[in-house]
C-alpha cells in the first residue's frame, strides 16, 4: 500500500517552470538564534543535514504545500532544481537510507506556516514576503533581505 | 571382621565418588541450564526488541513520509482507515515491549525509560493523528514539539542504549554459559580423574580383599575337605559296621539267620540251575546250655558261646558258612557235598571235636550238641522250609536222646505235616470251642468216699474222634492255643461242679482239679481270670485246686511263690502234679505252700510184688504227711497197688481201678446213685 502510494505520488506530480514574482521569505521562531544564512546553509538545513540550532534546539522544517509559490522556489532554490518527484525521493532515501530522524510537514498555506514557526521553537519556513505576519524572524539570505536586489529566493 | 571391614569401606568410597560425582553432574547441568536461560531471555529480549525498533522506525518513518512527503495536499489526507491501520501497529509494539518485560530475567532499566517515553510518543502520535484532518496546524505542532522529540529520543538514546545493555546481557550470560561450561568441564574432569583415581585404590583394596578371602577360602575349603574325607571315612566305617551288624551275630561275629538265610537262597538256587549240586543244612542245639548260664552266669555263657563258634569254624570248610540264630542254637551250611553220606560224615567229625573240652577262663567245659540234617533238594522252593525241616530233625536228636544226630527223612516230613494240621485244626477248633471234659473221680483210699474230680480235657475232632490232651496239649502249649483253651477248661469246670454240689450236696463239698501249664502260669492276669470265673459261676474258692507239674513251679520260684501265696490268700487249693518226674525234692516243694502231692502214675504201676517203687512211695507219702501235705496216687489200676497205697496211708487216688473218667452226665448218673464209690469200684471202706 505504501509502495503504491509513493509510486502514485512520484508519477504523478507534473513538472511546472518557476515564476518571476515576490520573493520568498524565510521565517523562524523568534529564538532561533540565528539571524542571517547563507543560501548553501539553507540548503543545509532544508536538505536536513543540519539539525539542530545553536544551543541544541531543534531545527523543525515547515515545507509549504504543494502548487505553492514558495514550493516551487523551495524546490528550485534550495533543492537544486528538484522536481516534486525527486524531493520525495530525496526524503524517502533520507529516512530509509540515511537514518533520517524526521522530515519537513507540509503545511496548508503560509498562514499555517507563519502560525506554526510563531509556535514551535527552532521552527523554519518559507512564506511569500508580502505576507510575513508579526511574531516570527525574517531571516536575511546570504545577508540580503526579501526586498533587497540580489535576494537568492525569488 | 577386618576383611569385612575393608570391603565395607571400599562400598563406601564407592558410594560417596557416586554421590560426588552424580552432585557435581547434577550441578553442572543446573547450572548451565540456568546459564542457558539466561542466555536464552537474553536473546529473546534482543529478538524482541530487533523487532520493537523496526516497528517503531516505520511508524516514525510512516508519519514523517505522510506527514512531511508523500501526502499530496497535506496531513489533512490521513483518513480513518490508516489512522486504526497506525494505532494498530503502536499496539504490537506495546505488546511486544509487554512480551520483553515477561521474558525470565527482568527487563533492563532502560525499557522502563523506554516503556515511559513510548508510552509518551504513542499518545502524542494519536494526538497527531487525530488532529489530522480537523486541525492541521496543532498536528503538525505536535508532531514538531512531542512526537518527533520523543521518537528521536527514542530511536537515538534510549533504544540504542537498552540494545547495548541487551547486548551486554546476551554476552554476560554467554561468557557465564562458557565460564560454567569451562568450570564444569573442570571439575568433571577432576572428579573424574579423582574417581579413576580411588577406584583404582579401591580396586586394588578389593582386589586384595578378593586375595586374602580368596586364600582364606581355601584354606577353609581345605580343611573342611580334610573333615569331609575324615567324616565320609567314618560314615563309611559306620555303614560297614551296620552293614556287618545287620547280618552277623554281635556276640561271636558269625553270620546271622538273615545272612545265612540269604546263602541259603543262593545254594538253593544254584541246586536249581545245576542238579549236580548239592548241599546240606546242620541245625545245632547244645544240650542244656541253660545249665551252663544258670550255674555260672551268662557272661561266662557267652565266652562259652564265643568259645563254640571258634570251634565249629574249625570245624567246616572254606566257603561253609556257620550262623547263630541265639541262645544256643546254631546253623552250618555245608555247599557243594556230593551226598548224604559226606554230609553225615562231616558231621560226625564235627561230633568228636566238639567233644574235645572247651577251654573257657581256664575252664574246662564238656559240650555236645543235638544236630538236625536237612539235605537240601531242588525240590525245595524257599530257604526257610529247609532250616524249618533241619530245626526238626534237630528236635528229634534231641527227642532221642541229645548229643547225636538226625536226618530228616520222609517220617519227619510226614510229622512235619501231621503238626502242620494238627496246629490248624486245633486252632479252628479253638474258635469252634471243640472241647469237651470228662471228670475222673479223686477217691478217699480209707473210706472210699468221691471227694471230687480232675477235669480232663478232651478234644472232639471231626475226624479223628475223642483226641486226648497227651496228643495236642505240647502243640496247644507251643502255639499259645493253651491260653483260651485253659480259661475254657476252667470255667466249663467249675460251673459244673458248682451244678453237682447243688444238685449232690455233701460234706465236706465235691472238689474239682484242674491242670495248669507253665505257659498259663506266666499270664499276668491269670489270678483276675481265676477270680471273675469263681464269681460268674459262684463256686466257692475252696472248691478249686489247681493242679501245677513241680518243673513248672522250680522253672519260675519266685514268681510261683508270689503267684501261690495269692491262689492260698484266696483260699484256693493247690496240687502238685506227676510228683517224681521232674528233679525236685520234697525239701524244695516245703518252701512252697501246696496242699496236695499227686504222684506220678509211673512210681504207682511200678510198685508190685517185688516192691520195685514201694519204698519211694512210701517215703513220699510219709514226707508229705510230715509236711502237712495230702497225697493222691495217680494211675491206679491193680488191687494191688490199691492195697499197697492204703497201708500206706495214701490220702486219696485215683485210676482205673477206682473209676474211669466220664463226661458231665457219666458223674450225674454215678452221683445219684446212693454209694458212687462202691459201685463205681466194687470197694467198700
Amino acid at each position: 500500500m505504501t509502495a503504491l502510494l509513493i509510486a502514485t505520488l512520484l508519477f504523478a506530480a507534473p513538472a511546472r517552470e518557476p515564476r518571476m514574482a515576490t520573493p520568498i521569505a524565510v521565517i523562524v521562531h523568534e529564538q532561533v538564534p540565528v539571524d542571517d544564512l547563507s543560501l548553501p546553509e539553507l540548503r543545509r538545513i532544508f536538505r536536513g543535514e543540519r539539525l539542530f540550532w545553536a544551543g541544541d534546539l531543534a531545527i523543525t522544517l515547515l515545507a509549504p504545500p504543494r502548487g505553492s509559490r514558495e514550493r516551487e522556489v523551495l524546490l528550485d532554490k534550495v533543492y537544486d532544481r528538484h522536481s516534486e518527484a525527486e524531493y520525495q525521493q530525496y526524503w524517502i532515501n533520507k529516512l530509509f537510507d540515511n537514518g533520517a530522524q524526521t522530515a519537513p510537514k507540509i503545511t496548508g498555506s503560509p498562514q499555517m506556516s507563519a502560525g506554526l514557526v510563531r509556535e514551535i521553537p527552532g521552527a523554519i519556513a518559507l512564506v511569500p514576503a508580502d505576507r510575513i505576519p508579526r511574531g516570527v524572524k525574517v531571516l536575511r539570505i546570504d545577508g540580503r533581505s526579501p526586498g533587497q536586489a540580489g535576494y537568492p529566493l525569488r | 571382621m577386618r576383611m569385612h571391614g575393608r570391603l565395607l569401606g571400599a562400598l563406601l568410597a564407592i558410594l560417596v565418588f557416586f554421590s560426588l560425582n552424580l552432585a557435581v553432574h547434577l550441578w553442572s547441568n543446573r547450572s548451565r541450564t540456568e546459564a542457558l536461560s539466561e542466555l536464552r531471555s537474553a536473546i529473546d529480549r534482543q529478538l524482541l526488541l530487533t523487532s520493537i525498533e523496526r516497528r517503531l522506525t516505520d511508524a516514525h518513518r510512516e508519519i514523517a513520509l505522510l506527514t512531511g512527503v508523500l501526502a499530496e495536499h497535506g496531513p489533512g489526507e490521513v483518513g480513518p482507515e490508516a489512522r486504526a491501520a497506525f494505532a494498530a501497529r503502536l499496539d504490537l509494539i506495546a505488546a511486544e515491549l509487554e512480551s520483553a518485560r515477561m521474558v525470565p530475567g527482568g527487563p533492563a532499566r532502560t525499557a522502563a525509560r523506554f516503556n515511559t517515553v513510548f508510552r509518551d510518543l504513542r499518545a502524542s502520535w494519536m494526538r497527531a493523528y487525530a488532529s489530522f484532518g480537523v486541525d492541521d496546524s496543532e498536528a503538525i505542532a505536535e508532531l514538531a514539539l512531542r512526537s518527533d522529540h520523543l521518537s528521536s529520543e527514542l530511536l537515538t538514546r534510549i533504544l540504542p542504549q537498552w540494545e547495548r545493555e541487551e547486548r551486554w546481557r546476551v554476552q554476560r550470560a554467554s561468557e557465564r554459559l562458557t565460564r560454567i561450561s569451562e568450570m564444569t568441564n573442570r571439575v568433571s574432569v577432576l572428579f573424574f580423574m579423582l574417581s579413576t583415581l580411588a577406584v583404582t585404590l579401591i580396586a586394588t583394596q578389593v582386589s586384595r580383599f578378593l586375595v586374602d578371602m580368596n586364600r582364606d577360602l581355601e584354606e577353609r575349603v581345605g580343611e573342611r575337605t580334610v573333615e569331609l574325607e575324615q567324616e565320609v571315612q567314618e560314615r563309611r566305617k559306620a555303614e560297614a559296621q551296620l552293614l556287618h551288624d545287620a547280618f552277623h551275630d554281635a556276640l561271636t561275629g558269625l553270620a546271622n539267620r538273615a545272612l545265612f538265610l540269604d546263602r541259603l537262597g543262593l545254594s538253593l538256587t544254584r541246586s536249581k540251575r545245576r542238579p549236580d549240586f548239592c548241599f546240606a543244612v546242620l541245625f545245632l542245639d547244645f544240650d542244656r546250655f541253660k545249665l551252663i548260664n544258670d550255674s555260672l552266669g551268662h557272661a561266662w555263657g557267652d565266652r562259652a558261646l564265643v568259645a563254640i563258634a571258634r570251634r565249629l569254624e574249625r570245624c567246616v570248610r572254606a566257603g561253609d558258612t556257620v550262623a547263630r540264630f541265639g541262645g544256643d542254637e546254631f546253623a552250618i551250611l555245608l555247599d557243594d557235598v556230593h551226598n548224604l553220606a559226606d554230609v553225615e560224615r562231616l558231621t560226625r567229625q564235627m561230633e568228636e571235636r566238639l567233644a574235645v573240652p572247651l577251654q573257657v577262663d581256664g575252664n574246662e567245659l564238656f559240650v555236645s550238641a543235638s544236630i538236625g540234617i536237612a539235605f537240601g533238594t531242588p525240590e525245595y522252593e524257599r530257604p526257610e522250609e529247609i532250616l524249618r525241616d533241619a530245626d526238626a530233625a534237630m528236635y528229634r536228636a534231641k527227642s532221642l536222646g541229645r548229643a547225636r544226630y538226625e536226618v530228616f527223612n520222609e517220617a519227619l516230613h510226614r510229622e512235619a505235616l501231621d503238626r502242620l494240621r494238627l496246629e490248624t485244626d486245633l486252632r479252628r477248633a479253638v474258635q469252634e470251642e471243640s472241647f469237651g471234659l470228662q471228670y475222673q473221680p479223686i477217691v478217699c483210699l480209707a473210706d472210699g468216699r468221691m471227694i471230687g474230680f480232675e477235669a480232663l480235657v478232651r478234644w472232639r475232632h471231626p475226624v479223628w474222634g475223642m483226641v486226648a490232651p497227651d496228643q495236642f496239649i505240647q502243640v496247644a502249649e507251643e502255639t499259645g492255643l493253651i491260653l483260651p483253651i485253659g480259661r475254657w477248661v476252667l470255667s466249663e469246670a467249675c460251673a459244673c461242679l458248682r451244678r453237682w454240689q447243688r444238685e449232690f450236696p455233701s460234706e465236706p463239698p465235691l472238689t474239682i482239679n484242674v491242670n495248669l501249664s507253665r505257659r498259663q502260669l506266666l499270664q499276668a492276669d491269670l489270678l483276675e481270670q481265676i477270680r471273675r470265673i469263681l464269681a460268674r459261676t459262684g463256686l466257692p474258692a475252696d472248691s478249686l485246686r489247681l493242679e501245677i507239674t513241680e518243673s513248672a513251679i522250680l522253672e519260675n520260684p519266685e514268681g510261683a511263690v508270689e503267684f501261690l501265696n495269692q491262689l492260698r490268700s484266696l483260699r484256693i487249693g493247690l496240687c502238685v502234679d506227676d510228683f517224681g518226674t521232674g528233679y525236685s525234692s520234697l525239701s524244695s516243694l516245703q518252701e512252697f505252700p501246696v496242699d496236695v502231692l499227686k504222684i506220678d502214675r509211673s512210681f504207682i504201676q511200678g510198685m508190685g510184688p517185688e516192691g520195685e517203687r514201694d519204698e519211694i512211695v512210701r517215703a513220699v507219702v510219709s514226707l508229705a504227711h510230715s509236711l502237712g501235705m495230702q497225697v493222691v496216687a495217680e494211675g491206679v489200676e491193680t488191687e494191688g497197688q490199691l492195697q499197697r497205697l492204703r497201708d500206706m496211708e495214701c490220702d486219696y487216688g485215683q485210676g482205673y481201678l477206682l473209676c474211669h473218667a466220664q463226661d458231665a452226665e457219666g458223674i450225674d448218673r454215678l452221683l445219684e446213685r446212693s454209694e458212687p464209690w462202691a459201685r463205681c469200684s466194687g470197694l467198700t471202706a
